[in-house]
């Protein structure tokens, strides 16, 4: 198997509150290959973002790094001094947000934004860097870049905004993409437009993906690789085909009874019962016992590693290999 | 709002204030008022009709007339002034009046041929032209004279070259000063926050205008006039830059913690960057406005430094040291025209303010377009 060419171990990422420390993430580890698209799926408040923050060592301050690594080619990132790490970010890993409309700077034309994401890598005459500025719309399918790149943010739809992003991430030709949320806030339609985007793009660069999604439809569609988060931990990884049929952890099996199916599939739409655990007070043992239908005493007590349960397939529950899927209406 | 359409128009956010500015008439009238006054501080040695230490023997002239008809009843298409004349009345008092025996037309581009009073136009090249004049040994005070027999008029005009400069380049000061600061201590926050805004507070603890006359007074008193209008300007921007960079950190700490200074940072852009392309462009309608409003300020610390003598010195002109002559209550009684520069104190300080509301309204992102 090739070295994969991101490595993330261990990570334990804490914010300070009230005199104590939560934690955001205790312990995740994950790694990408080249080429590779994986998903990080999670509800809202699982440790998702800020892990992808951690890869970039974005973590935002008062929260940090408390242990673990991040190997990217081949150097741990987060030894790397503040010039080391922004050599990395944009050029070799680049990242997109959630909200494009947010995330571009509301006072200067889309040209310019993405004429500084070149120059910040690159030295290049501006006139040549307005030409790769302009490229780089063309690649990301926008039409009349030449005018769009005279315009503001604010001239632009959420869809092409970003795509705007994603040229500017694309700009210095990174090695892998982070796409935190990248389709949250748009429309169905537009949606699928820009994952097609992102696909055909990875196709063409053969660069690798983690796409951060509370989503398993857009899962399903473009990884191939999935991690399951819930309250700062990896509770199940292992290739997307698997998690649709196969879920080894009762939360996974709860995410896809709760997406909607136009293919009459057995068992009612239900939601997971319950709510994310407040960080300051997860529960003790396996944190997601309270929710959980299979549990069981020892669940309280042990929090269970994650564990090769199947082939290829991580899971950290104790009865991973109960998990049934759909969940059926006996249980609960 | 804009059509969002590829084929709108691209319209900045500043182009379409400015647009709204333009419909403010009383910011706009101040705007034309500025710019003449500000031309006229330029042009300030060719607009005058003498130099501003060119001193004759009328001592506290009254303004004069300009004529149209003489004393045969004949109208001139050129005005004319008389010559002033004076004669002592039982008090010891002059009394000046008009010789209508001896008439000076106003004549245009003038050149008095006196190598004392050249000057360079715009600084360039040297030149003895005014706009107008009247022939020696005849003199036009428009606005009267001085004790020294000095052109008033003429010493307000070259005094504006110092008044008005000084809110300018204080303000350019403080712009620079504030925003560094302000963008530094809100974008690293921590302990460099703390450090940098509590230095700011201990400047704003002391009452301005005494902390003003603390540091004038902490430095020599007599310097060549260039130096103390250097001097002056640092003093007034020392006192003015904390405030502003308070409001700057404020506006900084919001701004920083906005998606697009986060995908900044995740495309590699340095600290250095993130600050000055990112943050403090999205202060810029805050500051502008802010600074505007701010000039009157530093014109009235000037003034008010040179009015109480610690500011510019005779026989150099400004404002307030011409003020300074109206101290004394007769002298307003028997030479009222001495108010003069006060009036064009009141006018400026006016138009910067209506200006700057002007500004701020138009800048706001909340002032509604019909």
């Amino acid at each position: 198997m090739a070295e994969p060419i991101l490595r993330a171990n261990e990570l334990v990422i804490s914010f300070p509150a009230e005199g104590k420390r939560l934690f955001a993430a205790c312990g995740v580890s994950l790694d990408i290959d080249p080429g590779e698209t994986v998903a990080l799926v999670g509800e809202s408040g699982s440790g998702k973002t800020v892990t992808s923050l951690s890869l970039l060592n974005l973590v935002p301050p008062p929260g940090r790094i408390d242990s673990g690594e991040v190997i990217f080619e081949g150097r741990n990132l987060l030894k790397l001094n503040a010039d080391q790490m922004r050599a990395v970010r944009g050029a070799r890993m680049a990242m997109i947000f959630q909200e494009p409309m947010t995330s571009l700077n509301p006072v200067f034309t889309v040209g310019s934004q993405v004429v500084e994401a070149i120059l910040a890598h690159e030295s290049v005459s501006p006139r040549d860097a307005w030409q790769r500025a302009l490229d780089l719309l063309k690649r990301v399918k926008i039409p009349e870049a030449a005018q769009r790149l005279r315009q503001y943010p604010h001239q632009l739809s959420g869809g092409m905004q970003q795509r705007v992003m994603i040229a500017m991430a694309l700009a210095c030709k990174p090695v892998l993409l982070i796409a935190d949320e990248p389709t949250t806030a748009l429309d169905v339609t537009v949606q699928a437009e820009i994952l097609e985007l992102l696909e055909g793009l990875k196709r063409d660069t053969g660069m690798s993906m983690l796409i951060i999604t509370h989503d398993l439809g857009i899962v399903a569609e473009t990884a191939e690789r999935i991690y399951v988060m819930y309250a700062g931990r990896i509770v199940e990884k292992c290739s997307v085909t698997e998690i649709l049929t196969h879920p080894m952890h009762p939360y996974t099996a709860g995410l896809l009874q709760a997406v909607p199916s136009l293919e009459g599939r057995s068992g009612k739409l239900r939601p997971i019962p319950g709510t994310v655990p407040n960080l300051a007070a997860v529960p003790s043992g396996c944190p997601f016992h309270p929710r959980c239908y299979l549990a069981d005493s020892i669940c309280e007590r042990v929090e269970p590693p994650l564990r090769k349960a199947a082939s290829d397939h991580w899971s950290a529950c104790h009865f991973a290999e109960s998990v049934k899927w759909p969940i059926t209406d006996s249980s609960s | 709002m804009t059509a969002t359409g590829a084929t709108a128009k691209p319209v900045s956010p500043t182009r379409r204030a400015l647009g709204r500015l333009r419909r403010n008439r009383a910011a706009f009238a101040s705007a034309v008022v500025l710019v003449i006054f500000y031309l006229g501080a330029a042009l300030a040695p060719f607009f005058a009709p003498y130099y501003y230490d060119d001193a004759a023997e009328l001592s506290y002239c009254p303004p004069m007339r300009l004529h149209f008809v003489d004393e045969t009843r004949r109208f001139r298409l050129r005005p004319f002034v008389y010559r002033c004349r004076y004669y002592f009345n039982q008090n010891a008092e002059r009394v000046f009046y008009e010789d209508t025996s001896t008439a000076y037309p106003l004549k245009l581009m003038v050149r008095h041929g006196d190598s004392r009073w050249d000057y360079r136009f715009l600084g360039i090249f040297k030149t003895d032209l005014h706009l107008f004049g009247v022939k020696a040994p005849g003199r036009i005070y428009l606005l009267g004279a001085d004790w020294m027999g000095r052109d008033l008029f003429s010493r307000i005009l070259y005094g504006s070259r110092i008044s008005l400069t000084v809110g300018l380049v204080g303000v350019a000061i403080t712009f620079v000063l504030g925003m560094l600061v302000g963008g530094i201590a809100g974008y690293a926050g921590g302990r460099t926050d703390s450090l940098l805004m509590r230095l700011c507070e201990m400047l704003m603890l002391a009452p301005g205008f005494y902390l003003m006359l603390a540091l004038r007074s902490a430095l020599p008193a007599e310097l060549p006039s260039t130096q103390v209008y250097l001097l002056i300007v640092l003093i007034l921007s020392f006192i003015g830059w904390a405030g502003f960079a308070r409001v700057v950190r404020g506006m900084v700490l919001s701004i920083r913690e906005k998606e697009y200074v986060l995908s900044a940072r995740a495309a590699g852009a340095t600290r250095w960057r993130i600050i000055t392309r990112h943050i403090l462009p999205n202060t810029l309608s805050y500051a502008i406005v802010s600074v505007t409003v701010s000039i009157p300020g530093y014109i009235l610390g000037e003034t008010g430094l040179s009015f109480i003598g610690l500011g510019i010195q005779e026989p150099q002109a400004s404002w307030g040291n011409l003020l300074a002559e109206a101290m004394n209550v007769s002298e307003i009684r028997f030479h009222p025209w001495v108010l003069w520069s006060g009036v064009f104190i009141f006018l400026v300080i006016m138009a910067f303010n209506f200006l700057g509301d002007g500004l701020r309204d138009a800048f706001d992102p909340k002032s509604l377009e019909r």
